[in-house]
């Protein structure tokens, strides 16, 4: 599904708050998939829990009797998967709208990080001065991840694209677009 | 009741399955909460970034949010 890639060309039916009429979203960016990994287990092991709790919790008796009713067992069992999905809801929420947008005009780094943060900055690429990318690390290297840095002439001075697929590729294409919208058409 | 005795009672069959009662109540109502606060969430960030999948994204946070009270409020009725 072209909606939950990390990386979107011309992405259609796609807008955000304040964009331009005459402006073109031409790539959608986020965290490479990969990235997920870390809740994606711990909601795994978590969906696992209630088979292993269940049989030990109905076991636990006090003088012949049952020391857990299994009412309270029920629902104990149905909140947890609940929450199991609300933390696998939140986490791809976040993942899913931390995005970096780059348009015809501008480049644009939302962040949300829990239930309160919201931050929203763009540049335009007239502003763009210098890009860089970095792979460190072996996890990165296999899977080919990293961090493209942008440097700029505005009041946020640099945007962090972090932990994109294909850091050089993005590199290459910022640079590209930076240099045709100055005029210089050398894309290569 | 004293303090004491209420204490002491924590450590009795039907005190200790009232305390984890009690426990699970408080933390559905915390949950009530989040669920909440993630369906403003979900708005902020679809009028934010908006795709066809928003209508969806609101949907779910939505029931999701009916879901924890619904579960708060058969806890009240049953436990």
């Amino acid at each position: 599904m072209t909606a939950l890639s990390s990386f979107i060309i011309n992405p259609s039916n796609t807008l955000y708050d304040g964009e331009d009429h005459d402006e073109k979203i031409l790539y959608v960016i986020r965290r490479s998939k990969i990235t997920n990994l870390s809740w994606t287990l711990l909601a795994a092991i978590m969906l696992i829990i209630p088979t292993i709790a269940d049989p030990f919790l109905r076991s636990l008796k006090f003088n012949g009797a049952n020391l857990v009713s299994l009412k309270f067992l029920f629902i104990f069992t149905f909140s947890w998967y609940l929450a199991t999905f609300g933390l696998a809801f939140f986490n791809f929420l976040n993942w899913f709208f931390n995005v970096y947008i780059i348009t015809s005009k501008k480049i644009i780094d939302f962040d949300f990080f829990g239930l309160t943060y919201k931050n929203i900055a763009e540049t335009t690429l007239e502003n763009v001065e210098d890009v860089t990318s970095t792979i460190s690390g072996p996890f990165h290297t296999i899977f080919n991840i990293g961090d493209v840095v942008i440097q700029t002439a505005g009041e946020k001075r640099e945007f962090d694209f972090v932990e994109v697929d294909d850091p050089g590729r993005i590199r290459d294409i910022i640079s590209d677009l930076v240099a045709a919208k100055r005029g210089h058409h050398d894309h290569n | 009741m004293t303090i004491t005795d209420a204490i002491l009672n924590l450590f009795s069959p039907q005190g200790f399955s009232s305390f984890m009662q009690m426990m699970i109540l408080g933390i559905q109502v915390i949950y009530v909460l989040f669920a909440f606060m993630l369906t403003r969430q979900v708005k902020i960030m679809n009028r934010s970034f908006t795709t066809h999948l928003s209508g969806f994204f609101m949907f779910v946070a939505n029931i999701h949010f009916l879901i924890a009270i619904a579960v708060v409020l058969v806890a009240l009725l049953t436990l």
